[in-house]
């Protein structure tokens, strides 16, 4: 207690110093005044008597220090002083600070936005009570890698009514809805459509309302109407935030609906990156379907949901996916029979896994370029660490000086470190800071990327705190690396030596020419090489668009299912809009489809010709509207496009492939093909038909660039298309037309025309799919290509110190050479050549980085070789370019010395 | 190193403030003089020492200071014992006592079975 007090007090007395140094002055003179009067006493002579007293004292200067000392808290006193020094002498020489800060920025930076990504999008929990508990019951085959992460219907009941170990199994589904916005035209929104006690199982707490229960989620919903939670942008951004919305009615796809509760601003759902709108009752699905054939809930076969649960304490996963795997067996006749025969199916049983992440596609899709990234990240870092410590020990150099008369005055080498110390660790601070604000805005562009080919959604990834945690760490880490090596050389300094004008210098000099620029250019290279090869891969994918023109395409996603049409109004519908599309001032052509392009969704059905009857070939399908070919300018090889006569699949077109696969060069057109396609769990209606081929198209690039054209047959859309009315089987419209603003406008006018009680969902242009579907690339070439220029800046600016420095020592020897007759080119050529020979150094020891890297990086490449010889001649080209520009201005200075001022400086 | 100085510190804070609970308050020298009389001239060699150690003391709270007049109508500055002080020694002087009643203990013969 009394320490505490003491440490207060002492702090305390740091501000405001002078009438306590008076009283000890005082106090100490009253002292000394008694005791004189005591020796007086004894019998000593006046002078005697002072002179003992003050030796009984031990010293008046020695005693004042040590209580001074006591009074405040000398190492803080310190630290201020050494800081405001630090401040000054960083405020003497800009140059060095403002290269060292963004230097430190942009390593630190760059990191700390790399690092959020990958944290926010694949290594952080949930927002909910003890995510670590959390699991989802699925499936898993040894002949699949991946675990399906679905459950059907039936087995989930047993499973809640016979699985041990846990509690709390929640089904979740989703669905898009409509929802009428502020101005009350109908938005499509994503809902997710939730078991009672999912919420509440979860651990979240609303912040205002409550959460769902299982009294809401029964068939027709409770009386009063579906009751909905709201998620709190939601909530923001369509009800302004309005503190009653609890009790206020909506209209949800034409239901009525109750807002019971909104979510904390943290929590947005399962799916890493998606945020749905709004939580309703599972039950909802039936108020959703267009006819009772497809209410889920009176044909359980076909419903399958996310099944989330919670371990009960104590009972490990393994544990559970044993029992699991014990209860497979005997619940293999509740799955639905169709699935049953499917090749991921056929071998799987019950198993678990652990929810605690959440659900992440870009965990799955882009974990390995994510990872390259941050590798990329990194050797950038190590790249600014060495930058900086030569900046550093160039620095301590140059205060060769002011270290010697420091120390000869009497500071001790631990003063000296300490000071070194404390400048480096402000510019970590200042470089920090400016990191922090640098990762902020880039997590931002970075999360951009990300967003999956054919959703208008982008995912949100938030900057938070955690970036500037991240930020912090780094930032210390690498002050402590760049500062101490250069302060304990400060500290090492021999004043005598130094102040005769004599220190030698010459070993850390040979350290930054030998090692440090030279393994910066070798950085360099890898680098600039490595982004080369991704850019050409970028573009050689872009190129791939093969079999159709995206530009001036847009694409927008019918809603059609909300209405309670018949398949066949249903697909007048379509023909109507498409009509009216076509007449619409600007468009050029329109069409429908089933299957977009790029987005990697490819059904497959197994067809044969009558010819090879017994040769069954697995192909993709889509059915699509007339004119459709024409509007994506796919090339017709041969027979015709289709018509509004092809109504059902009696006839079909082909893509080359397809015709090439299924009657092996010979005429295909206006033989048939029977094609059957079986029942699947992704609302697909099994069909078996014959059709005649009538026209056959070029091949398009169909789920992927990346992979080739597979074999295709096309049918027309028909009322079987959209037959099911799930969101699945909703047709998207293709737009072809100039002006991206004409195709909008004709699309608004046409659907309210015909269809004014739907939703809508955002325009896409084609070309932003494109490029979507290729996200991880661009991502990438991008970023790559930036981290590439960084490391080729300050192996420049490294370059350039270290020759600046070189020239300012060789001071004399030039000045000799110049008055001895050496021509000023041949100086200049003497300076390059150091410059070249540290270049070739760096060139050698990057492409030993390169070979050992090569593996690593050949995956993320498409088609190329990584032996590309313009590739490497450029990035050799660049990088002598970047290094006689660094080493332009030292050359041309030293060529330009006056040999008497140089011989004269000695 | 540091070990010795803080046990000379906290036995020389244990006389500073045993000597102002026997003689009531006093200034900076008459406790020094008393220290050293008290402990038969073997202590505290440098009065400079008593100083900080009186600040710390003041800091901590055990005791407190005020300017006052010495016998020869000095301006001197006296310390007494704060409450806190006085149980401070009256603690440490347990403490003491037990701690060498122990190791007398363990310095006595033990008698042979």
């Amino acid at each position: 207690m009394g320490k505490l007090r003491a440490l207060w007090m002492r702090l305390r007395s740091m501000f405001g110093g002078k009438p306590a140094e008076a009283e000890i002055s005082r106090e100490l003179e009253t002292h000394l005044e008694i005791h004189v009067e005591d020796n007086l006493r004894a019998g000593m002579t006046p002078e005697e008597a002072r002179r003992q007293a003050l030796i009984r004292l031990g010293g008046m200067e020695q005693t004042q220090q040590k209580w001074r000392e006591r009074r405040t808290l000398p190492w803080l006193e310190t630290l201020g002083r050494d800081m405001s020094f630090a401040l000054r002498q960083l405020r003497k020489s800009p140059g060095y600070t403002i290269t060292a800060v963004l230097t430190l920025a942009l390593g630190v930076g760059a990191n700390s936005a790399v690092f959020t990504v990958i944290n926010d999008a694949m290594l952080r929990s949930l927002p909910v009570q003890r995510p670590d508990q959390l699991v989802t019951i699925g499936y898993r085959s040894p002949d699949v890698s991946r675990f399906l992460a679905v459950q059907f219907w039936p087995v989930m009941k047993v499973l809640q009514q016979r699985l041990r170990g846990v509690s709390g199994l929640a089904g979740w589904s989703g669905s898009m809805v409509t929802v009428p916005d502020e101005q009350d035209t109908l938005r499509s929104v994503g809902a997710d459509l939730v078991t009672g006690n999912a919420l509440s199982m979860l651990g979240v707490r609303p912040v205002l309302g409550r959460l769902l229960t299982t009294s809401d989620d029964v068939p027709g919903g409770p009386t009063g109407g579906w009751p909905v939670v709201l998620d709190y942008g939601f909530w923001l951004s369509n009800f302004h935030g309005d503190p009653a919305v609890v009790g206020r009615h909506m209209h949800i796809s034409g239901q009525l609906a109750v807002v019971v509760g909104v979510l904390p601003p943290d929590f947005h759902g399962l799916y890493v990156g998606e945020t749905q709108k709004m939580y309703l009752p599972l039950h909802f699905l039936s108020a959703l379907a267009a006819s009772s054939q497809q209410d889920p809930f009176l044909h359980p076969e076909n419903l399958a949901v996310l099944a989330v649960a919670r371990l009960d304490p104590g009972i490990t996963l393994s544990a559970l996916n044993a029992g699991l795997a014990a209860m497979s067996p005997s619940l293999r006749s509740l799955e639905p029979q169709r699935v049953q025969h499917e090749p991921e199916f056929r071998t799987a049983h019950l198993a678990a896994e652990s929810a605690r992440r959440g659900f992440s596609e870009i965990a799955e899709d882009y974990a390995r370029p994510l990872l390259l990234i941050q590798s990329i990240a990194l050797a950038v870092l190590l790249l600014c660490c060495v930058n900086l410590a030569g900046l550093q020990m160039a620095r301590v150099q140059a205060r060769r000086q002011e270290f010697a008369v420091r120390s000869a005055l009497g500071a001790g080498r631990g003063r000296i470190l300490r000071q070194c110390l404390v400048e480096s660790l402000l510019l970590a601070l200042l470089g920090a800071i400016c990191a922090a604000g640098l990762a902020w805005a880039s997590v931002r562009a970075i999360s951009g990327f990300f967003t999956p080919a054919g959703s208008a959604a982008p995912i949100q990834l938030q900057p938070d705190a955690t970036v500037l945690l991240i930020t912090g760490v780094f930032a210390l880490l690498t002050a402590l690396l760049f500062g101490m090596a250069p302060a304990w050389l400060a500290g090492k300094v021999s004043p005598a030596a130094v102040l005769k004008n004599r220190g030698t210098n010459g070993r850390h000099h040979q350290l930054r020419q030998r090692i440090f620029v030279p393994a910066q250019f070798a950085i360099a290279l890898a680098l600039v090489f490595s982004s080369g090869l991704f850019m050409h891969t970028l573009v050689r994918l872009r190129n791939n668009i093969e079999g159709f023109n995206p530009n001036h395409v847009m694409e927008v996603c019918a809603q059609f299912q909300a209405l309670k049409k018949s398949p066949d109004e249903i697909m007048q519908l379509f023909h109507s809009m498409t009509d009216a599309l076509r007449s619409s001032p600007g468009v050029q052509a329109a069409s429908f489809t089933w299957v977009t392009p790029l987005t990697g969704f490819a059904p497959r059905l197994e067809a044969s010709s009558f010819a090879h009857a017994q040769q069954v070939h697995s192909i993709t399908w889509n059915d699509v509207g007339d004119g459709y070919f024409a509007t994506l300018r796919t090339r017709i090889l041969a027979g015709r496009d289709f018509t509004r006569a092809d109504h059902d699949r009696s006839t079909c077109i082909l893509n080359q492939a397809a015709a090439g696969l299924l009657f092996s060069g010979a005429q295909s057109l206006g033989n048939s093909i029977k094609a059957q396609m079986p029942q699947q769990d992704s609302g697909i209606g099994a069909f078996t038909t014959v059709c005649r081929i009538v026209g056959v198209v070029e091949n398009a690039r169909y789920s992927s660039l990346r992979d080739p054209a597979p074999p295709t047959v096309y049918f027309p859309a028909s009322a079987s298309t959209v037959g099911r009315g799930s969101y699945n089987n909703n047709l998207v419209f293709f737009i072809r037309s100039q002006n991206a603003r004409d195709a909008i406008s004709a699309y608004r006018a046409a659907l309210a025309r015909f269809a004014p009680n739907t939703g809508y969902m955002t325009f896409l242009p084609l070309t932003e799919q494109v490029d979507q579907s290729i996200g991880s690339e661009r991502l990438i070439a991008r970023l790559s290509g930036l981290f590439a220029a960084v490391a080729l800046l300050l192996s420049g600016i490294g370059l350039f110190g270290v020759l600046a420095m070189r020239v300012q020592q060789r001071q004399t020897e030039i000045g000799v050479r110049l008055a001895v007759g050496a021509s000023r080119a041949r100086i200049l050529v003497l300076i390059l050549r150091d410059a070249i020979s540290m270049l070739a150094v760096g060139t050698l020891g990057g492409v030993v980085l390169i070979a050992i890297t090569s593996t690593f990086v050949r995956r993320f490449l498409y088609d190329t070789s990584p032996v590309q010889i313009g590739i490497v001649l450029s990035t050799l080209l660049i990088l002598t370019a970047v290094a006689l520009l660094a080493a332009m201005l030292p050359a041309r200075r030293a060529a330009a010395m006056d040999p008497m001022q140089a011989l004269r400086s000695e | 190193m540091s070990d010795k100085t803080d046990v000379w510190q906290g036995t020389l804070a244990l006389m500073v403030l045993k000597t102002l609970e026997t003689m009531g308050p006093q200034h900076g020298y008459g406790i020094a003089r008393r220290i050293e009389q008290t402990s038969g001239n073997a202590f505290l060699l440098n009065y400079g020492t008593l100083y900080p150690a009186l600040l710390k003391l003041e800091q901590e709270g055990a005791i407190t200071a005020e300017w006052g007049v010495s016998e020869n109508n000095r301006k001197a500055k006296y310390y007494r014992l704060t409450r806190a002080g006085r149980k401070q020694v009256e603690r440490a002087t347990r403490e003491w006592k037990q701690a060498t009643a122990i190791v007398a203990r363990f310095l006595e013969p033990t008698p042979e079975p």
